[in-house]
């Protein structure tokens, strides 16, 4: 009985079964005609399902015109075009610019409390090796009178202090080695050595003849002169070493201010079919301004512009709807990076953790990114790794997400 | 209540609570009339395009339709179907727009928006039932677009076109035939490869 079923009235069946309007008692004889009937029933199935596949894609028809609204609500008397526009503007330039002003912010923030702290500590250190008296105080050297009062002193630990920044030199080879002696030569060099007694006296001469012999090591290494010379009216610059030393490596001053530029590679997203964007060379990298406010932590803010895959799905009326677009847009956020110290034997490189919270035009942003930064300078490093993204945006009330794993690769200088 | 929730999550409510809320002053009217613009506009311009073939005609047509729809609020009125409701609006509106320019009926070419990405298959067989669906009688078309493009039951079409559920049975499945009768030469291409 079956097999005598014109095809039209099988194609009926199929129509309805896929619309959802055939009777429960006739799905039977449709599946037993499907099975048992020509390639024609199966194809008709192919082409009708085909069919209600591609029209939910129809984005064309699903998208009403960008002026319409300004139009409806303009003719109601609601808000106007301009400022809907204006409000839409903002609204899209918030969150951005927000956390650029947190990041802004919290960078200076930190840097003031940072230098403050710092302060109190070198502070804290010259009084306290004042008051041991353990060495002679405010010995001066050389022929410029702008040469900075130098302390020697033969104790550990092992230090130089600049003005209000420290570092550790316990790895610095000793270019100079001297005695643990003071000498002064400068305009109160009878006072100092009225205040240090004879014994003082009698070294003066040795002493400032090594101290010369220092002086004129310290004039060949121009960097450290010109440190020297800046700080003249500052803190005495203290040098105190088992045997004191002058070193040619530079001394890493913070907060330090760096710059980022970073391009990316998505490694994976949402997959895609809907709208995608012409994308330009700047539209998948990034600018990141950033203090280093120690040897292990950086803070600061970046902004974008990078490529999302907005992925709006659902069911409405019991038929599956599906918007897919890919969409560079503009992002920024707060900064934050952690490293660890260099590693010698991988060329001074350092592992870093970075993470972003910030904004894009449609919604909140976070990311997390792991690294290498390999120095081929000591102002330039280079950059390799891998960065997490996650975003949450709205639209038309429904929360939506997009995630992506980047490879990142980029460029770091030192200002 | 309902100012209160229609100022904190216009989002959750239900199209009859926000219909209700077109009556409120404003900024509340104005925001339940966004979350239903928001809701709805996607299937109604569908509907107004698809149905009219041109697209300045059918934008004309729905931005026509939320102002009565708007305006339409103001009036005491039980409103069940929100939906249905809009689409009636749009069907009336398109219907008069096809009478009164009748002969005038573009058959303009299918023009997707130069930066879809779709694949090239997809947006040819959309091509092609976009074609296909111009060529048909005005009551098979918009049969065929009610159930496809609105998602509407046969019933619902059937009430809103005030044919019978037979009739709409019948439109639906002639419509289908006649696009596959187009398509079928491309599919079986399709299914070759």
């Amino acid at each position: 009985m079956e097999q005598q079923q014109k095809p039209e009235h099988i194609d009926e069946l199929i129509t309805s079964y896929l619309d959802g309007e055939l009777p429960i008692e006739k799905e039977d004889a449709m599946f037993s005609s499907l099975a048992s009937n020509s390639e024609d029933s199966r194809s008709a199935m192919r082409e009708l399902v085909s069919m209600r596949n591609v029209i939910p894609h129809d984005i064309e028809a699903f998208t009403p015109p960008p002026g319409a609204k300004d139009a409806v609500f303009s003719q109601l008397g609601m808000a106007t075009q301009s400022a809907e526009k204006g409000k839409s503007g903002w609204k899209k330039a918030i969150l951005p610019l927000a956390f650029l002003a947190l990041g802004l912010a919290g960078g200076y923030g930190f840097g003031d409390s940072f230098s403050s702290n710092e302060k109190d500590e070198i502070l804290q250190l010259m009084r306290k090796q004042g008051s041991i008296g353990g060495f002679s105080p405010l010995i001066s050297t050389g022929d410029s009178p702008k040469v900075p009062t130098i302390v020697l002193q033969q104790s550990a630990p092992v230090r130089i202090v600049y003005k209000d920044r420290m570092r550790n030199m316990a790895s610095v080879t000793p270019m100079i080695t001297l005695p643990p002696i003071s000498v002064n030569q400068s305009a109160n060099v009878q006072d100092v050595a009225n205040q240090n007694g004879s014994e003082s006296q009698s070294n003066k001469h040795t002493t400032k003849e090594i101290l010369s012999e220092t002086n004129t090591q310290t004039q060949e290494n121009s960097k450290l002169s010109e440190q020297s010379n800046a700080i003249e009216k500052a803190s005495p610059i203290q040098i105190a070493a088992p045997n004191a030393t002058v070193s040619n490596i530079e001394p890493v001053k913070y907060p330090q201010f760096w710059m980022q530029f970073r391009g990316m590679s998505s490694l994976q997203s949402p997959e895609y079919s809907g709208i995608r964007e012409q994308m330009g060379i700047l539209d998948n990298s990034r600018v990141t301004f950033a203090w280093s406010l120690g040897e292990h932590f950086s803070v600061g803010l970046e902004a974008g512009r990078e490529p999302f895959v907005l992925n709006y799905q659902g069911i409405k009326e019991d038929r599956p709807f599906v918007f897919n677009q890919y969409s560079p847009m503009l992002t920024g956020g707060l900064f934050l990076q952690g490293r660890t110290s260099a590693f010698e034997n991988l060329g001074n490189s350092r592992f870093y953790v970075q993470a972003v919270a910030g904004g894009t035009e449609i919604g909140v942003l976070g990311r997390l990114g792991l690294g290498i930064a390999y120095p081929i300078s000591n102002h330039i490093s280079l950059q390799l790794g891998l960065e997490q993204s996650y975003m949450q945006f709205q639209f038309q009330g429904n929360a939506f997400n997009s995630q992506k794993l980047d490879l990142l690769y980029g460029i770091s200088i030192i200002l | 209540m309902l100012l209160e929730r229609m100022t904190n999550h216009p989002a959750k409510m239900s199209d009859t609570e926000l219909y209700a809320a077109l009556k409120l002053e404003k900024p509340s009217s104005e925001k339940a009339f966004a979350e239903l613009y928001a809701r709805y506009s996607p299937r109604i311009f569908a509907y107004c395009r698809r149905i009219l073939g041109d697209y300045d005609r059918a934008q004309d047509a729905f931005q026509e339709t939320f102002v009565k729809f708007f305006n339409s609020a103001q009036q005491e009125r039980e409103m069940t179907n929100v939906p249905a409701y809009l689409l009636r609006i749009a069907r009336n509106l398109c219907l008069n727009m096809q009478r009164s320019n009748k002969g005038q009926i573009s058959l303009e070419e299918y023009h997707l928006p130069s930066s879809y990405d779709m694949s090239h298959d997809k947006k040819e067989l959309l091509s092609l039932i976009t074609q296909a669906m111009e060529t048909l009688p005005l009551d098979y078309k918009e049969a065929f677009i009610l159930r496809e493009y609105e998602g509407l039951s046969y019933q619902e079409i059937a009430d809103m076109t005030e044919s019978s559920l037979s009739t709409v049975k019948i439109r639906i499945y002639r419509a289908k035939q006649k696009i596959r009768d187009i398509l079928a030469p491309y599919i079986a291409d399709i299914s070759k490869h």
